[in-house]
């Protein structure tokens, strides 16, 4: 059974594009619906805390680690600000658009990269459990649906991300859990 | 260019609908903080090659032809000069990140929220839009990924890191 997956999904290239644009689109519908759902709740400042929450924290680690100076050849205010401008920007394309290359040291690395995926399956399903109905409101979702279409965007997240691991190079597989940083690997 | 123009369709709906509050998050996004990070790419990268290569590039970014140039750039293997900070490629990537960042993401965003707020109203047109938004994002993020990854130089520089795309 795992060899005839393996041998369908083993199509080279192809997949290897095809793939990262599924896991791409339906991590994108899973974080915007997210925020959606949250804000419908009329929890807007509960969206910015957890998104800036995130960013906050994101930066905080990089700091601990030493790992804040971005490669770019800036010295002075503009390496300050470039760092911090491509961190902010790596980091949200990171996670909402699941760029593959983002799981290099220099940007937010292997594990961080992966971990992201499955908080944002994670926070994406509390979302919709905790999804309510308002009542009389005429043209709103019902909480079937968007758990189900929560569920829809969580599974083909997961089983694009899963057939890319299995489709691509092996030898890189390391690379989507790797804990190095940045200043080690430049 | 669908995407441009499925974006525009959707700031006159929202428009319409009164919506106008979506309408400015869709202009803001697409156009000032999109540009405005592609202009401090092209300022970055160019500051010590003289003003007029700066005021060159800016007028690429403000006149939209950035994509057209940088496939370009990118094709002919064009070799990066002494003073500029990145080579074609990164600077494509940069550009496709801002676009990213700045108008798919909160365009996305956006268009969910209103499709959201009332389905049962939600128009062909929108749909559409959603659509085309989701796959483009998608998409340009696939491109990426793989246009770094399938690079020469890259796969050279670091082959520990490069090359998850088998041949």
């Amino acid at each position: 059974m795992v060899l005839r997956l393996r041998s369908i999904l083993d199509i080279g290239e192809v997949s290897c594009v095809f793939l990262p644009l599924l896991s791409s689109a339906f991590n994108l519908l899973t974080r915007s619906m997210t925020c959606v759902l949250l804000q419908l709740k009329g929890a807007m400042t509960l969206v910015a805390q957890v998104l800036g929450g995130d960013l906050v924290l994101f930066f905080v680690v990089k700091a601990l680690r030493r790992d804040l100076r971005y490669w770019m050849p800036v010295y002075g205010v503009g390496a300050g600000v470039s760092t911090f401008l491509i961190c902010l920007i790596t980091k949200v394309v990171g996670d909402w658009t699941a760029v593959v290359q983002t799981r290099s040291s220099v940007d937010v690395g292997g594990v961080y990269f992966t971990f992201g995926l499955l908080i944002t399956a994670l926070v994406g399903i509390i979302a919709a459990a905790g999804y309510k109905k308002v009542e009389g409101e005429e043209g709103t979702l019902t909480k079937e649906t968007v758990i189900k279409a929560m569920a829809t965007c969580c599974v083909g997240m997961t089983i694009s991300f899963v057939a890319l691991l299995c489709s691509m190079n092996k030898t890189y597989v390391h690379t989507f859990l790797s804990t190095e940083t940045g200043n080690k690997s430049v | 260019m669908i995407y441009m123009f499925t974006d525009i369709l959707m700031v006159f709906e929202f428009m319409r609908e009164e919506k106008t509050g979506f309408a400015h998050i869709m202009m803001g996004g697409s156009i000032f903080v999109n540009l405005g990070i592609q202009l401090i790419v092209v300022i970055m990268q160019n500051f010590k090659l003289g003003w007029r290569k700066v005021l060159k590039d800016v007028l690429i970014v403000l006149t939209c032809i950035k994509p057209g140039v940088h496939a370009w750039t990118v094709a002919s293997e064009t070799e990066i000069v002494e003073d500029q900070l990145f080579d074609a490629k990164h600077e494509m990537t940069f550009t496709n990140c801002a676009e990213l960042f700045a108008e798919a993401i909160s365009g996305t965003v956006v268009e969910m929220a209103a499709i959201m707020s009332k389905c049962s109203e939600t128009s062909a047109n929108a749909a559409f839009s959603f659509a085309c938004c989701v796959l483009t994002a998608a998409f340009t993020s696939s491109k990426i990924s793989h246009d770094l990854d399938t690079g020469k130089k890259q796969r050279k520089k670091k082959p520990w890191f490069y090359g998850y795309v088998p041949y």
